[in-house]
């Protein structure tokens, strides 16, 4: 009892720190769209950009969610600012699924899936969704006039009653904005963002704490009626990126597993966790959230039985099991692995550079913010003191200018940085999606790995390297796709093979007993097949010679 | 209220873990196998076959529902297997396109077998063959199958397809022998060699 108890709580605590290492990227991000949100838009502002009470609202939310590459806990600082400036719930609804759902990023991920417009069908279904939740949510969910807003850390909460219809003065300007900016960041972050996000990651940490080790690998099979219903219960404390959430959906679609289990993986496990629903129950009350929560679970789960048979790809025989799903279950399988090394290996395999920069960012703002909240400091001391009477009433805060320094109008400000971080999302696409040459450079590095562990019968190292070569071959088939507009037929269906192959050595290697002829068979199969895939994007048949 | 419905997820979670548990075990020691199509062709050239054997059988109106599903999963795993051969990107183009085109009119009306359907799968059939043909003899090998775990004791990857229907085989060999498939064809044996006896 007590193994199994430790085992449940040591797997727990590794899951919980693998969610927080793949969080902070994003955390960062939304940290700091809500700080742009809170410091260049007043409340009007905020609310014109999600729609206001038009009719636009629910899809405007939706089509701004979409942009900005944020994950379901990236979503919650952007959700507190956006309920402090009393956006409709119907529309925070719609942003708060449909941003983590789907970003650049992930949809252009989509591409290396063997047939992509399953993609855009999901995406579609997933807007629909949203729109339906949130206009459900806005008639029968929330008596909005009945909840107060919180004004927790609010700079201007002094005259926020007498200005919920109309701009609020953004009273700090120039270097003091920036540095209120970093001061609000750092005390949301060791505050309710912080909070709301431990609770999201405990998600996962709970889920491996009750799930053994692989035994989501044969529970989401094509044929197995309940596979999307499970999946449901799975998927709610589940938090998972958008790149996670869309890489389960191309190995569920490679193993032929339910499609509608895949769908509301994509809806549910990427879309909400604790953190979200808790913070929504807070905000609109249990009985709200969970007409919200109840409408949305019928809605997906409807859809995913529709979809389950008829998005089955034809000819693909399904596999017994998948790997997918090993992360959201317990890492450790036998008690010998619960050993503090154990622990650090596999937190390092997630510890990328892109980790180590957003958590070592993260982890200064948290420092700074604990600071800040013990002593008491917050955004408001950095308010210029009032103007006299005299001042011009077209200018309240009476900002005085500086030689060439001119006033410009918040919105203005930060309409600029949003398209700055539209536009800083389109250079990421293209930096983590690098040209061919640079991913057969590094493919010819992890290949040569891969390969020689596997002959060598290294079968750890081959593990850790195989799915590497796998993620490669998407990027550069979407870097393709990027830089040419196109990837053609063959490119595709050599990539699909090349990825079928790793997948089998994969399996293969982490055997008990791995059959030594069969990975070498293996190993000679791939170098053909990676030979065939280099070529179609080397020497691209053209028609015209 | 609150408690009760947290209890009744945490209950429902019980069951999908409990449900899932079950099969924790084989997939922990990854006692698993790898599931084949009993159709599963061992190599293009035995797709050829198999889908002239089954384009036969439609001809002498001697078709079933099973028989049109093992043809349609033919017809769509015919660029796979021609893109896993060495054979040109130009001849694969057509095999491809051929393929696509038979599968969406098969999508559009699974039960309408008539003489067009046929003669666009014979084409597809006769496009696989000449690219087939194309390949040096020591090319035309059998792909690589994903075999039971089960089996640990005979190493051999049974390249076979041998229907439930099928006669008393005891020898997997690589033959080919379902229900469709009494008269063997040129394609058969001696055409294509196992993966496993490849030298490279």
């Amino acid at each position: 009892m007590n193994e199994f108890f430790f085992k449940a709580v040591f797997g727990g605590v590794i899951r919980t720190g693998e969610a927080v290492l793949a969080a902070t990227p994003t955390l960062l991000v939304g940290l700091l769209v809500a700080a742009i949100l809170r410091f260049y838009f007043d409340k009007a502002g905020v609310r014109r950009i999600f729609g206001g009470s038009t009719v636009r609202s629910l899809p405007q939310s939706w089509a701004i969610g979409m942009l900005l590459p944020v994950c379901s806990i990236g979503v919650l600082p952007i959700l507190l600012e956006m309920r402090r400036a009393k956006v409709k719930p119907g529309a925070m609804s719609a942003f708060a699924l449909s941003a983590p759902l789907f970003n650049p990023l992930s949809l252009l991920y989509g591409v290396t899936l063997s047939r992509p417009y399953v993609i855009l069908m999901f995406a579609a279904g997933s807007l629909f969704l949203v729109t339906v939740v949130g206009w459900v949510w806005d008639r029968f969910g929330v008596d909005d006039t009945c909840v107060d807003v919180p004004s927790e850390a609010s700079p201007h909460h002094h005259n926020e009653n007498s200005s919920h219809q109309h701009s609020e003065p953004t009273a700090i300007i120039g270097i003091r904005r920036l540095l209120a900016m970093f001061i609000y960041a750092g005390r949301q972050l060791a505050g309710p963002v912080g909070a709301w996000s431990l609770l999201a990651v405990c998600g996962v940490g709970f889920l491996a704490a009750v799930l053994p080790w692989g035994s989501l690998g044969e529970a989401m099979g094509r044929d197995d009626w309940w596979a999307p219903a499970r999946m449901v219960f799975v998927s709610v404390p589940v938090y998972a990126t958008p790149m996670l959430a869309m890489s389960q959906l191309g190995m569920m679609f490679q193993h032929a597993n339910s499609p509608g289990a895949a769908f509301i993986l994509l809806v549910l496990g990427a879309g909400i966790n604790l953190g979200t629903i808790g913070w929504m129950a807070k905000q609109f009350g249990s009985r709200s959230v969970f007409i919200w929560i109840v409408c949305l679970i019928v809605i997906v789960t409807s859809i995913a039985y529709a979809v389950n048979r008829p998005l089955i790809p034809p000819g693909v025989t399904p596999s017994s099991h998948t790997h997918a799903f090993d992360v959201y279950t317990n890492p450790i399988h036998q008690l010998n692995s619960t050993s503090s090394k154990f622990a650090l290996d596999k937190l390092a395999e997630k510890f990328g550079l892109v980790e180590q920069i957003a958590i070592t960012m993260l982890a200064s703002l948290a420092v700074v913010g604990f600071v800040l909240r013990l002593t008491g400091i917050d955004e408001k001391k950095l308010v210029p003191a009032p103007q006299t009477k005299t001042s011009s009433s077209a200018n309240p805060v009476g900002p005085t200018t500086h030689g060439m320094d001119r006033i410009v109008g918040p919105n203005v400000v930060g309409f600029t940085l949003i398209m700055g971080l539209v536009a800083l999302s389109i250079v990421m696409c293209y930096a983590f999606y690098p040209s061919r040459e640079e991913c057969f450079e590094e493919i010819r590095f992890i290949r040569a790995d891969a390969l020689s562990a596997a002959n060598s019968g290294d079968y750890e190292h081959a593990k850790f390297w195989i799915p590497r070569w796998d993620e490669w071959s998407r990027r550069m088939e979407v870097g393709v796709y990027l830089r040419s507009g196109r990837v053609t037929p063959y490119q595709r269906m050599q990539g699909f093979l090349l990825r079928q192959k790793l997948d089998l050595l994969e399996h293969e290697v982490e055997h008990e007993r791995p059959d030594g002829d069969a990975i070498h068979t293996l190993v000679v199969e791939l170098m053909a097949t990676n030979a065939r895939w280099s070529s179609a994007y080397r020497k691209p048949f053209s028609p015209d010679g | 209220m609150r408690h009760l419905l947290l209890v009744a997820y945490i209950a429902c979670l019980g069951w999908a873990s409990v449900g899932c548990s079950q099969q924790a075990n084989q997939t922990a020691t990854h006692d698993h196998h790898h599931e084949t199509a009993p159709h599963m062709p061992s190599s293009l050239g035995d797709l050829c076959h198999k889908m002239r054997n089954r384009l036969k059988m439609i001809n002498k109106r001697q078709t079933s529902p099973q028989l049109e599903a093992e043809l349609t999963d033919l017809v769509s795993w015919a660029p796979e297997f021609a893109a896993d051969t060495d054979i040109e990107e130009s001849l694969w183009i057509p095999i491809y396109e051929s393929s696509e085109q038979v599968r969406a009119s098969i999508e559009k009306d699974a039960n309408l077998w008539d003489q067009s359907r046929v003669e666009n799968i014979a084409q597809l059939c006769q496009l696989s063959e000449d690219a087939w043909m194309t390949l040096d003899a020591d090319e035309r090998i059998d792909r690589y199958q994903p075999h039971s775990h089960h089996d640990h004791d005979h190493h051999d990857h049974d390249h076979t397809d041998h229907d439930h229907t099928d006669h008393d085989h005891t020898d997997h060999d690589h033959t080919d022998h379902d229900h469709t498939d009494h008269e063997h064809s040129e394609h058969d044996d001696g055409d294509h060699q196992p993966r496993d006896q490849m030298k490279r």
